[in-house]
C-alpha cells in the first residue's frame, strides 16, 4: 500500500511536474533536516522535477541523488522511479541516448514487476524522447503502446487519469510533429480541461492552430504561454512560444518583430542547457538574414544553427541512440526468443507430462493386464482344482449311491431279520396243523380199519370217520400250502422290487405284516408284549401297488408302533383301513411314547433315528416316505403327541 | 362240560372235535367255538349262568386272549368260569401275566391234546 501510495504520488510529479508548485526552500530544509530516507527521497523527487524546466543541470543533479538513494536500497520500484526521473531530465537537455537507456532499463524492470502504471510510464517517457529527437514512428509506436495498457488494465480512475497525464500530453505533441493537428488539437484540449495553465499544451495548440494557418488564433495561444512560462520559469516553453510567434510574424512578413522573437528566445539564459529548442528560432535567424540579404548575421546564426545541431545530433550520438534502439530490439528478440524457449520448454515439459502420463497408464493397464492374468491363471488352476474335486465328488456320489443301495439292502436285511422270528411262528402255526391232522388222520384210519373189522358196523361211523379223514387232508393240504406261501412272502420281501404294480388286497397285506412284525418282535424280545387291533375296511377296495415295497412300509412303520410302546403301560398298537374318495387310508396307530416337534420334523431325514447306535439304519421311514410319495403318488402324514402315542397314516390314490 | 374255544384259527375247531370225538358222542364234553375275544364275549354273556371251561389263545386279531381275560375279571360272572390259556410264546412274562390277571391254567402251542384231556377232567 505504501508503495503504491509511492509510485502514484511520484508518478504524478513525474508526469506533469508539480501541480502546485512546492517550496523549494522548505524542501531543501526537509532534506537537510530529515534523517528518514523514505522522506529524503521524496524531497528529491520534488526537487528534480522542480528545476527541470527551469534549470535542467540542476535537475539532474538531484535526479542522481535520488537513482543513488534508490540504488543503495537496492528497492527496484524506486530504481525505475530515478531511472524514470532521469530519463525525463535528459530527454529535456537533449541527451536522448542516456535518456532512452534509462527508460528502457526502467520499463523492463517494471515488465518484471509487472507493475502496469509503472509501464505506462517509462513507455510515455521513451515516447517523449523519441519524439524530441524527431524520431516519430518510434515515439508513436511506444506512447501507443502505454496507451494501450492503459486501456487493456483495469486501472482505477485516479490511476488511469494519472497515466492519461503522462501520455495525452506526450501524444498530443507527436500529433503536432507529425501534422495530425487535430488529433493533437483533441489531446491538448482535454488535458488543459483538467489543468488550464498547462503552458506546454498551449504551445502545442498555438503551433498546431499556425500551422493551420490560423495564426490569429494561433498567436492568441502563444501569448498565453509567456506569462506563465515566465512565472514558472518554464524555459523550454518560453524559448518555444517565443520561437512560435516569431514564425508567424515571419509568415506574415513581419521580419522585424520575427527577428526580435527569435532573439528573445535565443536570449533564454538556460537555452544552452536545451539547446534544441533553440535550434528552430536560431535556423529561423539565418533564413530571414539570408533573404534581407545580411550575410555576416546569416552566417553567423548558420553557425549557431550547425553548432547546436552538432550538440544535438552528431554522428556518435547518432550510432549511440541506432546501437540502443538495436539493442532494444535484440532484447526484445532475445525475449520472444526466451519467451519461444519457454514455450517450447513448456510444450516439452507438457509432452514428458503427457508420455509420463501415458506411461503411467500404460504400466496401470499393464499392471491391470497382470492382475487379470494373475487371476486368470488362479481361476484356471482353481477350475483345474474344481474339475478334479467334481471328479472326486462324483466318484464320491458313485460311491454313495452304491452305499445307500448296500445301505437300502442292508435296511431290507434287517427288516427281514427282525420278520424271522415271525415268520417262523407264522410257518410254525401251519405247521402245527399239519402234524396235528396228519397225527388225527393216522388215528382215523386206525379206528376206521378196528370200526370195520367189527362185526357191527355203524356206518355212520365209518362215513364220519371217513368224511374227517378226507377233510382232513384237504387240511394238511392247505396249511402246507399256507407255509409254502409264507416262505414264498419271506423270499418276496427280500428280493429286489420289480417296481410292477399289482392289484393289492391290503387289508391282508397289513394283517399279514401286522402279524409278522408282532412275532418277529416277540421272538426277538420275550419281554416283548403288546396288544394289536385290527379296524378293517371289509368294503376296502383293491389298489394297485408294488406289494414288496408297500409291503415294507406297513412292516416299518408296525414295527416302530410296537417299539414305540415299550416300557408303556398296556401296549397297544392299531391298524385300521378305510376307504375314501379316489383312494384308501391306512393308518397305524400306538399309544406309545410319542415324539417331540423337533423329533418330529426330522423323522423322514435319512439317517435320522432315535434307536441306540446299532439298533437302527435311520433309513426305514425315509425309504418309506419315498415308497408312499414318489413310488404311489400318495402322502404319508404323522400326527403325534409326547406322552400320548403316534399315528401315522398313509393315503394311497386308486389309479 | 362246556368248553368254549377261542382262536382266530377256524381250523382249530375240527381239530378239537376230532380229537374228542369219543367225549363228544358220550356227551362227556360239549365244545363251542368263538373265532375272536368279541365273539366270545357274546358268546358268555348268551350263557351267563352256565359253567364254561374257557380255552383261549393271546394272539389274537381285535380283542387279545388277555383283553378277554381281563372283561371276564371284571364282569365277575357267576359261576366264575374257568380260563385256560394258550400261546404260541409260552415265557414266563406272558404267563405270569395271564396268571396274575385271573386265568386258571397256562398251555403252550402246539397243543398236546392227551395233556389238555387230562387237565381238562382234572376239572
Amino acid at each position: 500500500m505504501k508503495k503504491l501510495s509511492l509510485t502514484l504520488f511520484l508518478t504524478l510529479v513525474c508526469s506533469f511536474g508539480f501541480a502546485q508548485i512546492p517550496n523549494r526552500d522548505s524542501l531543501k530544509k526537509v532534506l537537510q533536516t530529515s534523517k528518514v530516507d523514505t522522506i529524503k527521497f521524496k524531497a528529491l523527487i520534488e526537487l528534480s522535477n522542480y528545476y527541470r524546466n527551469r534549470y535542467p543541470d540542476t535537475s539532474i543533479v538531484y535526479a542522481k541523488k535520488v537513482l543513488a538513494i534508490a540504488t543503495k536500497s537496492k528497492d527496484i520500484r524506486k530504481i525505475c522511479l530515478a531511472q524514470n526521473l532521469l530519463s525525463r531530465v535528459l530527454t529535456y537537455m537533449g541527451n536522448y541516448p542516456m535518456a532512452l537507456n534509462y527508460a528502457f532499463e526502467s520499463q523492463k524492470n517494471y515488465e518484471i514487476l509487472k507493475d502496469t502504471l509503472g509501464m505506462i510510464n517509462s513507455l510515455s517517457i521513451i515516447g517523449l524522447s523519441f519524439k524530441e529527437q524527431g524520431d516519430i514512428q518510434n515515439a508513436l509506436k511506444y506512447t501507443l503502446n502505454a496507451k494501450g495498457l492503459e486501456d487493456t488494465y483495469n486501472l482505477n480512475h485516479k490511476k488511469r487519469v494519472v497515466s492519461k497525464f503522462g501520455f495525452y500530453s506526450t501524444l498530443s505533441s507527436i500529433y503536432e510533429k507529425n501534422n495530425q493537428l487535430d488529433l493533437a488539437i483533441a489531446y491538448a484540449d482535454t488535458l488543459i480541461k483538467y489543468r488550464r495553465s498547462e503552458s506546454a499544451m498551449l504551445y502545442i495548440l498555438g503551433s498546431c492552430y499556425s500551422k493551420k494557418g490560423q495564426y490569429k488564433k494561433a498567436m492568441s495561444y502563444y501569448k498565453q504561454v509567456i506569462p506563465i512560462a515566465t512565472k514558472r520559469e518554464y524555459n523550454k516553453d518560453l524559448i518555444e512560444a517565443n520561437t512560435g510567434i516569431a514564425f508567424i510574424f515571419k509568415e506574415t512578413n513581419q521580419l522585424d518583430s520575427a527577428i526580435f522573437y527569435c532573439q528573445k528566445a535565443l536570449s533564454n539564459p538556460y537555452g544552452k542547457l536545451i539547446p534544441k529548442y533553440l535550434l528552430e528560432a536560431s535556423s529561423m535567424l539565418t533564413n530571414i538574414y539570408e533573404s534581407q540579404h545580411k550575410t555576416d548575421s546569416a552566417f553567423t546564426y548558420l553557425k549557431q544553427t550547425i553548432a547546436l545541431k552538432d550538440t544535438l545530433f552528431n554522428q556518435g550520438k547518432t550510432i549511440a541512440i541506432q546501437n540502443l534502439i538495436f539493442k532494444e530490439e535484440q532484447k526484445k528478440k532475445e525475449l520472444e526468443e526466451a519467451e519461444l524457449k519457454f514455450q517450447n520448454r513448456l510444450k516439452i515439459y507438457g509432452l514428458i507430462g503427457g508420455l509420463a502420463f501415458l506411461f503411467l497408464v500404460a504400466l496401470l493397464l499393464w499392471r491391470n493386464n497382470k492382475h487379470k492374468q494373475k487371476a486368470f491363471n488362479l481361476l484356471q488352476t482353481q477350475k483345474k482344482e474344481t474339475d478334479s474335486q467334481k471328479i472326486k465328488v462324483e466318484q464320491t456320489l458313485e460311491k454313495l449311491k452304491a452305499t445307500q443301495t448296500q445301505l437300502i439292502q442292508s435296511e431290507k436285511l434287517a427288516s427281514l431279520g427282525e420278520l424271522t422270528a415271525g415268520i417262523a411262528h407264522e410257518i410254525q402255526n401251519p405247521l402245527n396243523f399239519v402234524n396235528n391232522f396228519s397225527e388225527l388222520s393216522v388215528d382215523l384210519a386206525r379206528e376206521l380199519k378196528e370200526e370195520a373189522e367189527k362185526p357191527d358196523i355203524d356206518k355212520e361211523l365209518i362215513i364220519d370217520l371217513a368224511n374227517d379223514l378226507s377233510q382232513n387232508q384237504e387240511k394238511i393240504n392247505h396249511h402246507g400250502k399256507r407255509a409254502s406261501s409264507i416262505v414264498k412272502g419271506m423270499l418276496e420281501h427280500s428280493r429286489t422290487s420289480t417296481g410292477e404294480k399289482e392289484l393289492t388286497d391290503i387289508n391282508a397285506l397289513a394283517d399279514e405284516y401286522l402279524r409278522l412284525a408282532y412275532h418277529g418282535l416277540r421272538a426277538k424280545d420275550s419281554s416283548f408284549n403288546s396288544d394289536f387291533k385290527t379296524d378293517f375296511d371289509e368294503n376296502l377296495p383293491k389298489i394297485e401297488v408294488i406289494p414288496q415295497d408297500f409291503g415294507r412300509v406297513l412292516l416299518n412303520l408296525i414295527n416302530n408302533a410296537f417299539y414305540a410302546t415299550k416300557g408303556v403301560k398296556n401296549p397297544f398298537v392299531e391298524i385300521k383301513t378305510a376307504g375314501v374318495e379316489n383312494g384308501i387310508i391306512v393308518s397305524i396307530k400306538d399309544n406309545g411314547k410319542g415324539m417331540s416337534e423337533e423329533t418330529k420334523a426330522k423323522i423322514f431325514q435319512p439317517f435320522f433315528t432315535t434307536k441306540p447306535t446299532g439298533e437302527g439304519t435311520g433309513l426305514g421311514l425315509s425309504l418309506a416316505y419315498d415308497i408312499v410319495v414318489k413310488g404311489h403318488g400318495g402322502t404319508l402324514e404323522v400326527a403325534s403327541e409326547e406322552g400320548f402315542g403316534t399315528t401315522f397314516m398313509i393315503k394311497l390314490p386308486i389309479s | 362240560m362246556k368248553v368254549l374255544v377261542v382262536d382266530d384259527e377256524v381250523d382249530i375247531q375240527d381239530l378239537f372235535l376230532q380229537k374228542f370225538r369219543k367225549e363228544i358222542r358220550n356227551g362227556e364234553i360239549e365244545f363251542s367255538f368263538a373265532t375272536s375275544g368279541e365273539n366270545a364275549l357274546v358268546y358268555l354273556h348268551e350263557h351267563e349262568s352256565e359253567a364254561i371251561l374257557i380255552l383261549s389263545d393271546i394272539n389274537m386279531p381285535g380283542m387279545s386272549g388277555i383283553e378277554l381275560l381281563r372283561e371276564i375279571v371284571e364282569k365277575n360272572t357267576k359261576p366264575k368260569p374257568i380260563v385256560m390259556m394258550i400261546t404260541a410264546y409260552g415265557d414266563d412274562e406272558t404267563r405270569n401275566k395271564a396268571l396274575s390277571l385271573g386265568a386258571d391254567d397256562f398251555l403252550n402251542k402246539p397243543l398236546d391234546f392227551g395233556d389238555l384231556k387230562e387237565r381238562l377232567f382234572k376239572r
